[in-house]
């Protein structure tokens, strides 16, 4: 049974290489070993990473919630910048709207509480303060986005506004329920 | 058998997957998406990625897009190291530095992207072949890429089958519902719009794109076993990339270089030329 096992792994790609080309062969298996365990867990780790691609099962949500964007009073749609730009910029903008609407909580705590309890709380604490976005942050955020907008557009910005805007589907059409204003900047 | 590669296979290569990188850098220049043009940004995301963790406990991503010079330094390093290995891909030493300039790229964009855009891959390890000298290696390199490749589509579509999201008849509008929000809202009239508002109303044929390309994912599995349907699986690959950008409105440059792997390329230029094989490996 062993030598079965043993020889049909020396035929596979893998075992030739570690006859070979022991170094890069070893080295393919740790790899391999390490995108297994990563599967296993499901912890992404550059570059363990796992290609969901949209498996999740999805089930209809009541609302769904998107970040708009004004600059000198006119709506900036994604589809306004180029694309990378408008990537970068809206989904940094989702991320601010979720801490908003999280009251600034961000997911490491419970994961490191999770999965490095072995940790002392203190050094717990300092690694979910260094990763964290916190509330007084804030200003330099707006001023980030003044300049990254101004940067992209190429034109100087005298006012932004950032609002959630929450949605339901009605007959597959949506329609809005609630807007809220979460950053109104005057320059 | 391990691929063996001739020397002239080995430039065309290098100049396909490079000149790939070069067009996929100078977009993200034209757009903005370099580190020094993202105006020192200060939200971030780490997630739960280790590696992310790394850098951020080492405060790399601040030093790096807070000092404009090496962040315009690291975008010019990568750029150019990704041209000269074009021009020149029998040199290891632009392969190596574009291999390690495109990690921290990589990691410091996709923190400040607030995004965990797992496409950008293809631009970090397509070029890891061009970074060993040794012939041999290089083919065991894009040997490995193409099981990578197999394994990036069938996992995707293995995925779906075992958490059972092929058999959920909503899946597709709710991809739908979730992701096209903004263009529904603002273009409603858009050719695209109107193809989602379709899918939306006939739930049965967005449900069968959905189950069409499970199984066409599912199916990379051959490509384990053999390669004889390598040239099948790269037109498979392509056509999933024309659904999910008709389907999602989600169009990955970046990872479409690594299908290119799944084409023949050490049987290019074969007439009169043996490939460089190390004695190690002539046994096989």
């Amino acid at each position: 049974m062993f030598n079965a096992g043993s020889s049909f792994f020396r035929n596979t790609f893998l075992g030739r290489v570690v006859r070979t080309d022991r170094r890069v062969g070893y080295f393919l298996i740790a790899f391999a070993l390490l995108q297994g365990c990563a599967q296993l867990f499901r912890a992404e780790v550059t570059p363990f990473f796992l290609y969901g691609m949209y498996s999740e099962v999805l089930d209809p949500l009541p609302t769904y919630v998107r970040t708009v964007c004004h600059v000198n009073g006119q709506q900036l749609e994604q589809t306004d910048l180029p694309r990378y730009a408008g990537e970068f910029l809206y989904s940094t903008l989702d991320r601010y709207q979720f801490l908003e609407a999280n009251e600034g909580a961000d997911l490491f705590a419970p994961f490191l509480d999770q999965y490095f309890s072995w940790l002392s709380p203190g050094t717990r604490a300092d690694l979910e303060y260094q990763m964290s976005f916190h509330p007084n942050e804030k200003p330099a955020f707006e001023r980030w986005l003044l300049r990254y907008l101004e940067h992209v557009l190429d034109e100087p910005i005298t006012s932004i506004q950032i609002d959630r805007e929450t949605y339901e589907y009605k007959e597959l059409r949506p329609k809005l329920v609630l807007r809220e204003r979460l950053i109104e900047l005057q320059k | 058998m391990t691929a063996l590669f001739t020397e002239k296979q080995r430039q065309l290569l290098g100049r396909v997957i490079f000149g790939w990188f070069v067009v996929a850098l100078l977009w993200r220049w034209s757009d903005s998406a370099m580190i020094s043009q993202l105006e020192q940004p200060v939200l971030g995301n780490v997630y739960k990625d280790l590696t992310f963790w790394l850098f951020e406990l080492a405060r790399i991503p601040a030093f790096v897009t807070g000092q404009y010079a090496v962040a315009l330094l690291l975008d010019l390093v990568v750029t150019t190291a990704a041209l000269l290995a074009f021009l020149q891909p029998s040199k290891v030493v632009y392969a190596r530095i574009y291999c390690l300039a495109i990690l921290f790229y990589f990691v410091i964009f996709t923190t400040y992207a607030n995004y965990h855009y797992r496409p950008i891959i293809g631009l970090l390890v397509a070029g890891l072949p061009f970074a060993f000298r040794s012939m041999p290696r290089f083919g065991t390199f894009v040997q490995v890429l193409r099981y990578y490749v197999l394994f990036l589509y069938a996992s995707a579509g293995l995925y779906k089958v075992m958490r059972g999201s092929w058999l959920n008849v909503d899946q597709m509008t709710m991809i739908i519902e979730k992701t096209q929000l903004d263009l529904l809202l603002t273009q409603p009239d858009n050719w695209h719009s109107l193809f989602y508002a379709w899918l939306l109303n006939n739930e049965w044929a967005s449900w069968s794109l959905f189950v069409l390309a499970t199984v066409l994912e599912v199916s990379f599995i051959i490509g384990f076993f053999t390669k004889r349907w390598d040239l099948g699986l790269f037109c498979t690959a392509i056509s999933l990339h024309i659904g999910f950008y008709f389907t999602m409105g989600f169009f990955a440059f970046e990872l479409i270089v690594l299908d290119l792997l799944l084409l023949p390329w050490n049987r290019m230029y074969t007439k009169g030329q043996l490939p460089i094989t190390a004695p190690a490996l002539s046994g096989l």
